[in-house]
């Protein structure tokens, strides 16, 4: 009988903490390098800020993505649709508290969309993103290393059970980009050195129809 | 059937072997305590407390499962119904027609002149259940729809040059369904109007015109 209720406890406690598993994704490896590289694939660094009450909020502060801001991308494969990131990118743990992300991008036209963690039910929450809030980044053909700006996002915060803030609510409309361009230099430097320093290319709110252009063929590389 | 035994008229025991009042002195246990079997007041006491945290825990574990539903219609898209689109001719509808009989498109393929014009119609409602993540599981109700997507290729002047109504699968990308459209010899399957399909064309879902 003890042994039973032992084997019980055990199973449970083993699904109760799956929960906690979690999939940090750092910087990239040199696998993942090299192979940005030959796609001609660009690394752009983002930073993301939230806002509420005039008080900054650390919109990347979990190391569970899905108590994050969620993030998703779009472009020319997607046909325009953004779909949502499975894992977020981040050079360093402070970097990402800072808010800093980034994507491993290709020459053209890209739209990163923005919602709150997910609160609802997920049919729901998947039928939204096409209503979420984009912003535009232009990858111009031979990029290795860009910053997109830092995005500083108002809404209104609300706290998770064990007192992290979050953005509840986007207030893209007031939203405002500001050039935090020396961070990203150092982060680049510190955590993606063999790519030098970054080339602003920074994002803009977009709005109405979205734009996707055939991308160039690229050159076979010798 | 089973042979009856005394045992099944002794009186009760009692599920906690504990007596009211001070242990002896010496140590020795009560003798209501050795009535629970050789091991005495611990085993009683973890088989009382392991369902309770089995139960806890389970809890915990299922925690996660808990959704709240909201209102699907937030999400929704804009339908467009066959009928809407039957003012479309090739080489004769304008880019200006297009775009004050349906509005703004949801995609435009600049370099292609592709115009995508998504179209959702609700059909029902589905009962739903769903691992989310690596952690938790959601269910609900939720609408089912019908999906189209218009696509319209403008030539440089501006007038339609080709038009397709097209049937969208749950799992079918824009992205593809552009590109199979517009690459020569591959579209997608397409079926025209019943006022413009020509006869014994009995494919539904889709249709297509060009000039």
């Amino acid at each position: 009988m003890m042994n039973r209720v032992s084997i019980i406890i055990v199973l449970v406690t083993a699904i109760g903490l799956a929960s906690c598993v979690s999939i940090p994704r750092g910087p990239l490896t040199p696998d993942e390098l090299a192979d940005a590289a030959r796609a001609g694939k660009a690394v752009v660094m983002v930073r993301i800020l939230g806002e509420a009450d005039g008080e900054p909020i650390s919109v990347f502060e979990s190391s569970h993505w899905e108590d994050n801001l969620a993030v998703a991308l779009g472009g020319f494969e997607t046909g325009g649709e953004v779909a949502p990131l499975g894992t977020l990118r981040w050079v360093s743990e402070a970097a990402r508290k800072e808010g800093w992300i980034f994507f491993v991008l290709a020459p053209g036209t890209h739209y990163m969309a923005l919602q709150p963690p997910r609160l609802t039910g997920f049919f729901t929450y998947q039928a939204r993103w096409r209503h979420a809030p984009r912003w535009r980044i232009e990858v111009p053909a031979g990029l290795r290393a860009g910053y997109g700006g830092t995005l500083i996002l108002p809404g209104k915060a609300s706290k998770w059970a064990f007192g992290a803030k979050f953005l509840m609510f986007l207030a893209p409309g007031r939203s405002r980009i500001v050039n935090h361009e020396k961070r990203a230099a150092e982060l680049f430097a510190a955590h993606l050195p063999g790519l030098g320093p970054p080339t602003r290319i920074e994002m803009v709110r977009h709005a109405g129809p979205v734009i996707i252009r055939t991308p160039q063929a690229r050159k076979p590389a010798k | 059937m089973r042979p009856s035994t005394g045992a099944a008229f002794a009186p009760p025991r009692p599920f906690i072997a504990a007596r009211p009042g001070p242990r002896p002195r010496d140590g020795n246990r009560g003798s209501a305590d050795r009535v629970d079997g050789p091991t005495g007041r611990a085993e009683s006491g973890a088989k009382t407390a392991a369902p309770t945290v089995a139960f806890l825990l389970l809890c915990l574990a299922l925690a996660g499962c808990v959704v709240l539903p909201a209102d699907n219609a937030k999400g929704a898209g804009r339908h467009i119904d066959r009928g809407a689109i039957l003012f479309l001719e090739a080489g004769k509808t304008g880019h200006r027609d297009v775009a004050r009989r349906l509005g703004p498109p949801d995609v435009v393929w600049e370099t292609e002149r592709i115009h995508a014009y998504r179209s959702e119609r609700v059909v029902g409602k589905v009962l739903w259940a769903l691992p989310v993540g690596p952690y938790s599981a959601t269910g609900g109700t939720t609408d089912a729809t019908e999906r189209h997507v218009l696509l319209i290729r403008f030539d440089a002047a501006g007038t339609v040059e080709r038009f397709a109504y097209l049937e969208r699968g749950f799992f079918d990308s824009l992205g593809d369904i552009l590109r199979r459209w517009h690459a020569p010899g591959q579209a997608a399957p397409e079926t025209p109007p019943a006022d413009r399909a020509p006869r014994g064309d009995n494919r539904r879902g889709s249709m297509s015109h060009d000039r």
